[in-house]
């Protein structure tokens, strides 16, 4: 009986796959983290797209702490690391594709306005990783002594690609209802203090700033009860 | 009510603690690698949820090990099959540690790893459980008999009828 239950503790050898492991537990931790966000935004409950920057930040947050230690520690990195570093680089430029259709699909200033704060934190943080992520990972000692290097340095460059992507995308949505809402604005007759929004809105948007342009377009459009046809 | 963090770091340490466990339970009830993955993450994704409807959890892995087998019998029903390994242990997987670990003997004792396999897969449910639990996650007879509703003495008997049948199985050779 001995033996066999010694046969039987053999099969203590298997055991979960650790990058599987660890990418299921980081997945279930990512959802919760996006419900926890979606607390806030009621009227988009259930809608996905809110969800990416929340779970993308979440991912940046890791990245960059991670890529501190390698300035910190100034070593290579082992094969097993820099493949998984390949691997969370994809999960991030999969956000950011997703985040880039459902950027296209927003409708209407108000949900824009209220996306673009977790947008904007979203893109700077994909644009930070890449340059912190380029300077670690082009690293003499890393290129030298890691040949997985380059694949991390190729999905970097995706990486790059879709945040690049992202920005456009959204900065011209960003524009483009702006610039609809002050046109639109700008026929109504209005109060002086409500024509004072509204040239601040316009100086904002001539000189670039679509998201204080529309926030400000915005608000003028509440006070003035304007309805939005988009 | 726990804040988010409070929750995610509970659960990190739940899964942790359990993943290996849930997971060998799986495959040795399902034998399939992808099935027993996606098995395995629907339990710890359950469990979350759970925690999140705020669900009375008293023992962690009692709950974890219940959905598991919820899990499983719900496989089986979906498929309409009776219990069948669709593949063998997959050598690579095995961790072995200091002089054994070369690939001859890793084929080795993949070989016996598959056997008894086989044999556990052919016992019933309840031997499986109680096999499973007392001899490869170590969990103590009271604790056993408190996840399933028995008394330490039925755990026992259970335990002893299981070793028996697994030892007949395997030397009649019916895997």
């Amino acid at each position: 009986m001995e033996e066999l239950i010694f046969q039987i503790k053999e099969l203590k050898s298997i055991r979960a796959q650790r990058k599987w492991a660890r990418a299921t537990k980081r997945e279930i931790l990512s959802q919760a983290e996006n419900q926890g966000f979606s607390i806030s935004f009621d009227w988009l409950r259930g809608r996905a797209f809110l969800f990416i920057p929340s779970l993308v930040a979440l991912c940046l947050a890791g990245f960059l702490l991670y890529n501190n230690l390698i300035f910190l520690w100034d070593t290579s990195l082992d094969a097993q690391a820099l493949e998984a570093m390949a691997e969370n680089l994809k999960i991030v430029q999969a956000d950011f594709m997703k985040l880039k259709v459902n950027v296209e699909a927003v409708e209407g200033p108000e949900k824009m306005v209220t996306f673009q704060d977790s947008m904007a934190s979203a893109i700077a943080s994909g644009e930070e990783l890449v340059v912190q992520m380029k300077k670690a990972v082009e690293k003499p000692t890393i290129e030298r002594t890691s040949p997985e290097a380059p694949e991390v340095l190729a999905v970097l460059i995706e990486v790059e690609q879709a945040v690049s992507e992202t920005k456009e995308i959204y900065l011209e949505k960003q524009k483009s209802l702006a610039g609809q809402l002050i046109e639109e604005l700008a026929l109504k007759s209005l109060t002086e203090e409500q024509k004072g929004l509204l040239a601040e809105a316009q100086e904002d948007y001539a000189a670039g700033r679509f998201g204080e342009a529309l926030v400000k377009a915005l608000e003028l459009s509440q006070r003035t009860n304007h309805s939005f046809d988009y | 009510m726990q804040g988010l963090r409070a929750k995610k770091k509970f659960f990190s340490k739940v899964y942790d603690e359990n993943i290996d466990n849930v997971y060998r339970f799986i495959f040795l009830k399902v034998g399939a690698k992808e099935i027993t993955q996606d098995l395995c993450s629907e339990v710890f994704l359950r469990f979350w949820q759970s925690m999140e409807a705020g669900t009375e959890i008293v023992n962690s892995r009692a709950f974890i090990y219940q959905i598991a087998r919820n899990l499983i019998v719900d496989h089986y029903r979906q498929k309409g099959q009776e219990k069948e390994r669709t593949s063998g242990f997959p050598v690579e997987e095995i961790e072995i540690n200091g002089p054994q670990a070369n690939p001859e003997k890793q084929a080795i004792l993949a070989s016996d790893l598959n056997e008894m396999q086989r044999a556990i897969s052919r016992i019933k449910d309840e031997y499986q459980d109680v096999i499973i639990w007392y001899y490869l996650d170590e969990i103590s007879i009271r604790e056993i008999a408190q996840m399933t509703g028995k008394t330490e003495n039925n755990i026992r008997v259970i335990v002893h009828r299981a070793l028996e049948t697994l030892r007949n199985l395997l030397s009649e050779g019916k895997m």
